[in-house]
């Protein structure tokens, strides 16, 4: 408890920042959606965009937007929400252990009477708090914006939406542990898992081109997260088990990596 | 209580610890000396369970430093090298948290912010190479444990500091504490340590009792003659001259009767030692090796 309370006091501020952050955007544009909605504008907007760019974005031209979570179906809950799931696997990996392991400040954890798996399972418990609070809050801010301005918002959909997007997070998150405890310059460990996140996302991005290179989104880790599919009613039970079985093999593979691993500190 | 047995790590064909052995008893001072990257650190490293040795064993209190480091961290009080706590931390918090991570005492701590006294309140990113020598040292000894490794422990404090260091090592080693020490300060290393190792490319080259490495160094004096004269004619039987003043290399107390009795004839202004006894001797070694 005594390290988990430290990690978590070391690194409240950026896990703080991602949750208020997006919440409050979050909460912002539900804020604003009646509005909107009421000029059209939106209907105008998607008209207007040519259908590969809205294939790019993942947007349905076809889908009503007559509630925030559809809107936010094809806006937060695509490309905005993968680049944040990168940043946050990226600064969660760096802060809990490339940039600790390359510095030397984990020394102040490795000279106690700790063990590594202690460590492993304690930066794991935050990367879970963090997450926790990431898409906790997210829905509690559209769960206030549907309080305070009548949006209809189905709370199923919404929830399976925090649910699914809390697994991404959560297994980018441990992946990018995993390949952080491969390096002892945390730069190098930044580039190589920036990197890999990075193909990720534009393997995403180009299979909504053309259809001849829709294979492209099977080899993205995003593709377990369809908000469209989500918001027109789809239950993602799949995507669910299988981002399940990806943080299993993922944090075992950190037990594995950091217990073994060398540490020139 | 600290055991290492042919401990070899190899980084590459050239860097590493090769064969590495040495054993501190309870209640004595073991130094580590060698030149900069001669594998002090990892030899230590080993003993805290962060490196994993190609071959050979170390042990502390019979525990495997490797396969059970959270039982031998438990006894063991580490002052690392290179002192990286978190940069936005005050002293006060690392000290607090480091009561709660392992098992402190509060009179220790009372007695040693004391000591060392510095500004806790201060955080880690403004404090001086010093003030973090000092918040390192208080931290490793605010816990009673019967070893420690110390992996340069004067690095940066000042004289007065130092000779207080050397104090409290003293008492711990007189409490029957086992303490391993690294160190390139020679007179700490000369007050404290029973026994010593000169590690170098990764391999012990010289270990023995500290007074028998004492008796086996050089020593070096320069006596200042009142005329070149008399300088010539004592550097012909017994030195080298430079100008009134004639260098002296004493290895054994035979050669220093020899030299006294040889000073008598002649008149004398001055008479200094040189280096210090063990440093001018490891300095040898330090010199091969760069």
């Amino acid at each position: 408890m005594v390290l988990i309370a430290s990690l978590l006091k070391q690194n409240r501020s950026w896990i703080l920042g991602y949750s208020i952050g997006t919440s409050l955007y979050l909460f912002f544009l539900a804020s604003v959606f009646p509005s909107i909605k009421e000029t059209g504008l939106i209907e105008g907007k998607l008209e207007s965009l040519p259908p590969e760019l809205l294939d790019v974005f993942k947007i349905d031209p076809t889908l009503a937007m007559d509630n925030v979570i559809n809107l936010l179906g094809g806006n937060y809950y695509g490309l905005i929400f993968y680049v944040l799931a990168i940043l946050f696997a990226l600064t969660f990996a760096s802060r809990l252990m490339g940039k600790p392991v390359d510095s030397g400040e984990v020394m102040l954890f490795m000279a106690a009477p700790i063990s590594r798996r202690a460590y492993v399972s304690a930066s794991l418990v935050v990367l879970l708090i963090a997450t926790v609070l990431f898409v906790g809050l997210n829905g509690l801010s559209l769960t206030l914006a549907d309080v305070l301005f009548d949006l209809a918002i189905d709370y199923g959909v919404l929830w399976t939406l925090q649910l699914n997007a809390g697994l991404i997070l959560l297994v980018l998150g441990a992946l990018a542990y995993m390949l952080a405890s491969l390096f002892d310059d945390s730069n190098r460990s930044y580039m190589v898992t920036g990197g890999l996140f990075a193909l990720f996302l534009i393997a995403n991005i180009f299979s909504g081109f053309s259809e001849r290179l829709e294979w492209l989104e099977r080899l993205s880790l995003f593709s377990l997260f369809d908000a469209n599919a989500q918001v027109q009613g789809d239950v993602p039970v799949l995507s669910l088990l299988l981002l399940s079985g990806l943080l299993l093999v993922a944090a075992s593979a950190c037990y594995t990596r950091f217990t073994r691993k060398d540490l020139t500190i | 209580m600290i055991h290492i047995e042919r401990l070899t790590k190899r980084f590459d064909a050239s860097h590493g610890i090769f064969d590495v052995s040495l054993t501190v008893e309870r209640g004595t001072v073991f130094g580590f000396i060698g030149p900069n990257g001669a594998g002090k650190s990892t030899a230590i490293r080993h003993l805290m369970g962060l490196l994993h040795a190609d071959s050979g064993k170390a042990t502390i209190m019979g525990y495997d430093c490797w396969r059970e480091s959270e039982t031998v961290k438990a006894h063991v009080g580490y002052l690392p090298g290179e002192i990286n706590y978190p940069q936005d931390m005050t002293g006060e918090e690392i000290i607090r948290l480091t009561s709660r991570l392992h098992e402190t005492s509060l009179e220790r701590e009372t007695h040693l912010r004391q000591i060392f006294a510095f500004d806790t309140t201060l955080k880690v990113r403004k404090m001086s190479k010093g003030m973090k020598q000092k918040l390192a040292i208080v931290t490793c000894f605010m816990k009673d444990a019967p070893v420690y490794l110390l992996d340069e422990p004067t690095s940066g404090l000042d004289p007065l500091m130092q000779e207080r260091l050397v104090e409290w090592v003293l008492a711990e080693k007189a409490a029957g504490k086992a303490i391993l020490m690294s160190s390139h300060h020679f007179p700490e290393m000369e007050k404290t340590c029973d026994r010593a190792a000169l590690i170098r490319d990764g391999r012990i080259i010289i270990e023995s009792e500290m007074n028998e490495l004492k008796r086996r160094s050089v020593k070096t004096y320069q006596v200042g003659l009142k005329s070149e004269t008399d300088a010539g004619l004592l550097a012909a039987r017994i030195g080298t001259r430079d100008g009134r003043n004639v260098d002296v290399s004493i290895s054994s107390p035979e050669e220093l009767n020899v030299f006294l009795a040889t000073l008598t004839q002649f008149e004398v202004e001055s008479l200094t030692s040189g280096a210090d006894e063990l440093e001018q001797m490891f300095m040898q070694y330090y010199g091969e090796a760069t």
